[in-house]
């Protein structure tokens, strides 16, 4: 009898037990789960914040480069001033303007080429939306083929290509010059514009592959073309004239 | 009676506990809660039918809890979300649990009630006989 009655005891005390290994389980796992989901917020809460000072920093953009455009104006009258003097300093302002056309700061009219590039129209037959769509590598090649014909200026939908641009693939759209961009894309090319159609449009030349992927190329000669000026800030962080180090002359040139 | 005031207990001490589960194995350890809280109505059904067995119980606890966690183990290697099936084989064994508790109160009592009707009815005809 009593035998049984201590078995008893040892059920309840282990039933007792495992109920309270239960609750301790249960318990965490609430706080846990509670805890969890306050970190969700917390990453939704952070996303915010960063579309905020996104926002923030293009407004901040949008004045800097008006001020910028302020600032170029204030340079162009210091420019004639300087010029307005002697014949020696005539000579340099037309160095001066030779060397910014060169560089891409003014913007440039001239006959050339109107080249403009849309996403292929054909039927996805590969499966790969990709093989369809305009890459910075299409854009690269018609780039190089101009200027292998001689373009003397190129720009892409309206930023000048310089020096330091780069044509790059960013998910869906191409960077140009800090600028993001989508098809359709158009270059214009100032040169000879008869050189420049036929080195473009040759047989198995850039505009014949890409028509095979049935990318819509069209080049159209023009008499009469404008390549914008680069709008942008030019700032040599780490390259400077070998000559210049000797004399100790230090900071970056700001075109 | 003794059930509750463990989980009581229980929950008490797992509030002021410093550790918490870390949010890729929440769904193992409420996987695991899962199995352990069926076992616990099942314990609790069997002693009120006075079925109880000390070594059921505690394999059962333990046992379920770890096959339960294993399935959602296994179920991720897997891709696969193995853990349903643990879910709703102790979910509906849960609610059977529960029925068969609340059955057998219910009816203990009026089984209680009827055979003392009984009792007092034999009672009172011996006491009319005569």
């Amino acid at each position: 009898m009593e035998r049984t009655k201590r078995k008893k005891n040892w059920g309840e005390l282990a039933i007792g037990g495992v109920c309270a290994l239960l609750g301790i389980l249960l318990a965490v796992q609430l706080r846990s789960v509670k805890v969890n989901t306050a970190a969700d917020a917390t990453n939704t809460g952070r996303l915010e914040t960063l579309q905020q000072l996104y926002n923030e920093t293009v407004d901040s953009l949008e004045t800097t480069r008006a001020q910028l455009e302020q600032v170029q104006a204030e340079l162009q009258t210091y420019r004639d001033e300087a010029a307005s003097g002697s014949g020696e300093s005539e000579a340099l302002r037309a160095e001066v303007d030779k060397l910014e056309m060169e560089a891409g700061l003014v913007e440039v009219v001239g006959p050339g080429v109107m080249v403009s590039l849309q996403d292929s129209s054909a039927a996805n037959v590969t499966g790969d939306e990709a093989d369809y769509l305009i890459h910075d590598n299409d854009l690269l090649s018609v780039l190089n083929e101009l200027r292998d014909a001689g373009a003397e200026a190129i720009s892409l939908n309206g930023e000048r290509i310089m020096a330091t641009t780069e044509i790059r693939c960013a998910g869906s759209v191409v960077i140009v010059n800090g600028r993001r961009y989508t098809a359709p894309f158009v270059f214009n090319a100032i040169g000879d514009p008869d050189t420049l159609y036929s080195a473009l449009t040759m047989r198995n030349g850039v505009v014949d592959v890409l028509g095979q992927w049935k990318i819509e190329v069209k080049v159209t000669p023009s008499e009469m073309l404008t390549v914008p000026a680069y709008n942008g800030v030019i700032d040599f962080q780490y390259a400077k004239p070998s000559t210049a180090q000797s004399e100790g002359t230090e900071g970056g040139a700001v075109g | 009676m003794i059930e509750l005031a463990g989980l009581i207990v229980g929950l008490v001490i797992g509030c002021f506990l410093p550790w918490h589960v870390p949010s890729q194995y929440s769904l193992y350890v409420a996987t695991g809660l899962l199995a352990a809280l069926d076992s616990a109505l099942g314990g609790m059904n069997a002693r009120i039918k006075k079925t109880f067995k000390l070594s059921i119980f505690l394999s059962g606890f333990f046992g379920n809890a770890i096959i339960a966690v294993f399935l959602a183990w296994l179920g991720d290697k897997l891709g696969l979300p193995l853990y349903l099936a643990a879910v709703v084989v102790f979910g509906t064994r849960m609610f059977q649990n529960f029925a068969e508790i609340r059955r057998e109160l219910l009816t203990s009592r009026q089984k209680k009630a009827r055979i003392e009707q009984d009792i007092n009815n034999s009672q009172g005809s011996e006491n009319e006989l005569p």
